[in-house]
């Protein structure tokens, strides 16, 4: 549009200029001519001369409220950058989903600035955002250069805390003894108990097992392992309910699930959250304060559930899938609902025997 | 799943940035586009200058508002409108009269007079800059004031208000700067940033592009003056191909056309055949087929020869009423056809006469078909009469001899064939012509005019070389002229304006300058068909097939012997005369052109564009450095509107004043605790603070706080303390201690100010700006 606004007028001046055979007019419509293969050869130059890449900004929030995202752009061109356009797109899933903003801006010779967006995603889970498409523009805004799939950016959208009312019996037994290869950590701001070994860090392990003075001696990352002590211990094992699921019902999901957790915790429990995936086979960790549940639901986005199956697990197992059956064994606890979830979340209490 | 909201980060409502001085320069820049172009017009008197200089500084008064802020801009012209309206009612009647006459001789209603316009070109002005203000800064609708610069450019010339080149360079810097700088968004709805840096980036964009600009215009102007020529012949191509087919799908390409109308733009052909001549015998010279004669001239177009009309005049005067039995009504009406039957094949019946000869040549026969087979207008040779031979299916015929085989000998006329009442019709008639197509319209031909009777001249031989010698000096031959402007005559436009022309502009200017000088002449249009153009037939018949390009026009005037014969004026491809008519041709032209002096040449370029395009250079060269002389007595008008607006500057003195104090102010807050403090002195030294303190000592907070009624002496003290370690410690201060110096002086500054009397008020104020 811009440029036929432009061009349009500019034939104009030359098809008069022709016409009342007036030099002027004609002088305009090669400058015209002269700026447009100028503006052309300036979107050329443009190329590859600035880069956006997102950067260091939060890589996490809470579902529903605002997040800022920083966007950094550098120019190395001697000449300003009139307009940048650039197209977000956003998705679940990993998915590139469809483009919801464009964004403009400008950016002076060879300067560095960082534009923040903020966004407000409405679901849990792992959202992809994406630099889709960056357009430059020359001075005049006629000619771009435009380059796709810039950068991504994966957000983890936590729920935000809505702890299930759940009131523990006393008479849970003791923690099972623990599957191989796991460990139990303490709880925040309790002695940590005796650490049994160090070993190599393994993706789920907290920060804040990490043995930092070995790890730069060493130049790898190694965790402490512990033996702790607690009253009551709860097992659960999440999954699929199916081979599909949507984006709401994993949602719903993951919400429910950090509900259950947060409950569980404030109750007094600690939860040894179980897992299986297709490639690591069962997996699991341990949320023994309200903000484990991040890192387990870190864990949760990026693995790929396969439905949930007991076999091996302890025979008082809770089980959750995607389709919010909450049971114990074969017995269904609750069946939450995904529409009204949060009231219900909000109103619903648990005994647990 | 619910929609991702992102946007960009907006900490409330954004402000606009304040325009740079660059962006100043656009807008004087885009006046001046619409100032320019009036300058050429000599008729218009107003000081040049002046104007210019009160466009600028109009411009800089809004432009130094508007960085006070959007308000005081708003403000500023909201005042401007109010003034420019109160200065229109008040003025009205003289501008409405001002106005009235420019635009009368701008639509060539009225002669050219010298108008003193000076109230009419100083509101013009001041709207001009209201308006591109109003529109870029306010509004920021840039499209709006590109159609506002340029829409005079475009239609100007058509009233013969020309753009130069400094007008157009101005107005290139406008759009073309001001397009840069509303890119990088003046406007606050871009992803986040401060109004500051979008306005420094935006001032940087504007700066470029002005400099391509600059650039652009050195390679412009001289490619379009070495090349002008070849842009404009490749755009009269493509109209000329896109309206040739558009022709030749509409099947209008196939109809002959004459008629009247002098064109005021190109001519382009198409070659489509339109007509198909078949001779008896191949013509020895160009055949004129005539398909119109004009009679009265209308500015631009010819009515209809009405012979009719000159024959009833004559049956119903003296001569015809002679030879009326019974002088009624009804015997006039019989007279009148009886004398047109005569007069319209009367030499070719008198040359039949004479010639019967075997040795004599014999006539032409002639016959025309139409290939559109529309019969609307017949195409006439000359001395010819029509004739019944022709077999073929559709189309008409002509017996015709050729000029040359013309040769009417009264004597020779055997006497029963009535030869007296021949040439009684024919003197008759060439007495009445003197009146009928002598008439011209001087009121809208006045150069022409002037042009003749600078030039008196008598005998018919002497007036034709002169009129070729005009024609083919002042104009050149080419079918794309361009387009005449609308406010004068065509025929004026072309001999005096544009300098080309084609075949009607030649004929008409060439009838227009015989009936000036008193020879009876009408304007022919039809076809020219060359002899080469027929080709022998099979069945012994000649054909021509006539396309567009033989349509062509010519003058007629009437000769003894001969009736109205065709006089060529346009040049020929070599840009010689083939005007030829018996009793004169070339050798004669030649002879006469020598004794008076004139020569007979082509006018500076054969297609007139260099000629132009030089002409436009010279007067681009003036236009570009307008006259700044400056009549007092004249302008004494816009002596009392500069006082005018002197006032209203005034009026614009304390907002720069507050302009100037907000600046200092804000400067000095983000200036440090050290600069607040050495300010702080000098304002504690206005307001009596005794002399030799220079804030270090140790009683300085006593005797500081003594001077000021609200400002505790512990306060002082911690100030300095603060001063003290910024200036030597090896911490710069924090933010809060920053505050806190800068809220010490701010109150310090309300404290002595209240106690001040109104003159040393305004000194602390605006001159000192110490708050």
């Amino acid at each position: 549009m811009r440029r036929a606004l432009f061009f349009a007028p500019l034939l104009v001046f030359g098809y008069l200029g022709a016409m009342y055979r007036s030099v002027p007019l004609m002088v305009f419509f090669l400058l015209g001519l002269f700026l447009a293969a100028a503006m052309a050869a300036e979107a050329i130059y443009l190329r590859r001369r600035v880069s956006l890449r997102f950067s260091a900004g939060q890589v996490a929030c809470l579902k529903g409220e605002t997040g800022r995202i920083c966007i950094h752009v550098k120019s190395r061109c001697r000449l300003p950058v009139s307009r940048v356009k650039i197209t977000l797109s956003a998705g679940y899933g990993g998915r590139r989903g469809r483009t919801v903003r464009t964004l403009s801006g400008s950016v002076g010779p060879r300067e560095e600035a960082n534009w923040e967006v903020q966004l407000q995603p409405p679901s849990c889970g792992l959202l992809t955002l994406a630099l889709w498409r960056v357009r430059l523009f020359d001075a005049l805004g006629l000619f771009s250069y435009h380059e796709e799939n810039v950068d991504t950016l994966e957000i983890a959208v936590y729920p935000p805390e809505r702890p299930l009312a759940v009131t523990c019996s006393p008479v849970l037994p003791e923690r099972d003894p623990l599957p191989a290869g796991s460990q139990s950590l303490p709880r925040r701001g309790e002695d940590p108990p005796e650490y049994l070994q160090l070993r190599p860090f393994q993706r789920g392990d907290l920060a804040r097992q990490i043995h930092w003075k070995q790890s730069a001696k060493t130049g790898q990352l190694w965790s402490r392992e512990y033996q702790r002590e607690t009253d009551i211990w709860v097992h659960l094992l999440v999954g699929t309910a199916g081979p599909r699921s949507s984006g709401k019902s994993r949602d719903a999901f993951y919400e429910t699930l950090s509900a259950i957790l947060l409950g569980l915790v404030e109750a007094g429990a600690a939860v040894r959250l179980y897992w299986r995936e297709e490639k690591e086979g069962l997996r699991h960790m341990d949320v023994a304060a309200a903000g484990d549940r991040f890192s387990l639901l870190w864990a949760l986005y990026h693995a790929a559930l396969l439905p949930v199956d007991p076999t091996g697990l302890p025979e008082n197992c809770f089980t959750m899938d995607t389709d919010l059956n909450w049971r114990r064994g074969s017995a269904l606890i609750h069946r939450f609902a995904e529409t009204n979830l949060l009231t219900e979340l909000r109103q619903m209490h648990v005994t647990i025997p | 799943m619910a929609r991702i909201a992102i946007g960009p980060i907006s900490s409330g409502r954004a402000a606009a940035a304040a325009p740079s001085f660059s962006q100043l320069l656009f807008l004087i820049a885009g006046v001046y586009s619409l100032l320019l172009p009036a300058g050429a017009l000599e008729w218009l008197a107003y000081g040049r200058g002046m104007l210019l200089a009160f466009a600028a500084a109009l411009c800089l008064a809004l432009w130094a508002a508007l960085r006070l802020g959007r308000r005081w801009g708003a403000c500023a012209f909201g005042a401007g409108a109010l003034l420019w309206g109160a200065a229109l009612l008040a003025l009205w009647d003289q501008v409405w009269a001002q106005l009235s006459q420019i635009a009368g001789i701008l639509l060539g209603t009225a002669a050219e007079e010298v108008i003193p316009a000076g109230w009419t070109a100083l509101l013009f002005t001041a709207a001009a800059v209201l308006l591109l203000f109003a529109l870029e800064f306010l509004l920021h609708l840039h499209v709006a004031a590109c159609f506002f610069t340029a829409v005079p450019a475009l239609l100007g010339p058509m009233v013969g208000l020309r753009p130069t080149i400094a007008s157009i360079a101005c107005m290139a810097l406008f759009q073309f700067s001001f397009l840069s700088v509303h890119l990088v968004g003046l406007r606050p709805r871009r992803a986040s940033f401060s109004p500051a840096e979008r306005g420094r980036l935006a001032a940087v964009s504007g700066r470029l592009t002005a400099a391509v600009l600059a650039a652009a215009v050195l390679i412009a102007l001289p490619a379009a003056a070495r090349h002008v020529d070849g842009l404009w012949q490749s755009i009269y191509e493509a109209e000329g191909f896109f309206l040739g087919a558009v022709r030749q799908l509409s099947g209008e390409a196939e109809q002959p056309v004459s008629g009247g109308d002098v064109s005021r733009g190109n001519n382009y052909r198409t070659g489509t055949e339109q007509l198909r001549l078949y001779a008896s015998r191949k013509p020895t010279e160009t055949l004129y087929l005539r398909g119109f004669s004009g009679g009265e001239y209308v500015g631009g177009d010819w009515i209809p020869a009405d012979d009719e009309a000159v024959f009833a005049q004559i049956a119903g005067g003296e001569a015809g009423q002679a030879w009326l039995r019974t002088p009624n009504e009804l015997g006039q009406r019989l007279l009148t056809s009886q004398m047109l039957r005569i007069y319209y094949s009367m030499y070719f019946v008198l040359n039949s006469i004479v010639q019967w000869g075997e040795e004599d040549p014999a006539p032409i026969a002639l016959s025309v078909q139409h290939s559109s087979d529309t019969y609307e207008t017949r195409y006439v040779p000359y001395y010819s009469a029509s004739s019944r031979e022709w077999n073929g299916t559709g189309g008409y015929g002509f017996l015709y001899y050729e000029q040359d085989d013309v040769n009417v000998d009264w004597d020779a006329m055997p006497p029963e064939l009535g030869a007296y009442w021949y040439r009684w019709v024919q003197n008759v008639y060439e007495e009445a012509i003197q009146e009928a197509y002598t008439a011209v319209p001087r009121g809208l031909l006045p150069r022409l005019a002037a042009l003749c009777e600078e030039h008196p001249l008598e005998g018919l031989e002497d007036i034709t070389a002169f009129i070729l010698y005009t024609l083919h000096s002042q104009a050149s031959y080419t079918l794309t002229p361009g387009w005449f402007p609308a406010n004068e005559d065509v025929v004026e436009a072309f001999l005096f304006d544009v300098g080309c022309g084609y075949c009607e502009h030649f004929a008409a200017a060439g009838t227009l300058m015989y009936r000036l000088y008193g020879i009876p002449a009408r304007y022919a249009a039809g076809y020219a068909v060359a002899p080469e153009e027929f080709v022998l037939q099979e069945d012994g018949t000649w054909l021509a097939s006539v396309t567009d390009e033989s349509a062509h026009a010519w003058v007629e005037i009437f000769l003894d012997n001969y009736g109205w014969t065709p006089v060529e004026v346009t040049p020929a491809a070599d840009g010689s005369s083939a005007a030829s008519y018996p009793g004169f041709d070339s050798g004669l032209l030649s002879e006469l052109t020598a004794e008076h002096g004139w020569a007979l040449e082509a006018s500076a370029s054969v297609s007139g564009i260099g000629g132009e395009a030089a002409e436009a250079g010279d007067a681009a060269e003036t236009r570009l450095f307008p006259g700044l002389s400056i009549d007092w007595a004249e302008h004494r008008d816009l002596l009392l509107v500069l006082a005018a607006c002197g006032i209203y500057t005034l009026c614009l003195v304390p907002l720069l004043l507050e302009f100037r104090r907000l600046r200092h102010l804000r400067r000095l807050e983000r200036a440090g605790c050290r600069s607040i403090f050495v300010r702080l002195l000098e304002l504690l030294r206005f307001a009596g603070l005794p002399e030799g303190y220079d804030g270090l000592e140790e009683d300085f907070p006593a005797q500081a706080a003594a001077v000021l009624s609200c400002v505790k002496a512990e306060d002082l003290a911690r100030l300095q303390r603060i001063v003290s370690a910024a200036a030597f410690g090896p911490d710069a201060p924090s933010l809060e201690e920053e505050g806190f110096a800068w809220q010490l002086y701010s109150q310090a500054a309300q404290d002595v100010q209240r106690r001040l009397s109104w003159r040393k008020k305004l000194l602390f104020r605006y001159w000192h700006t110490f708050g």
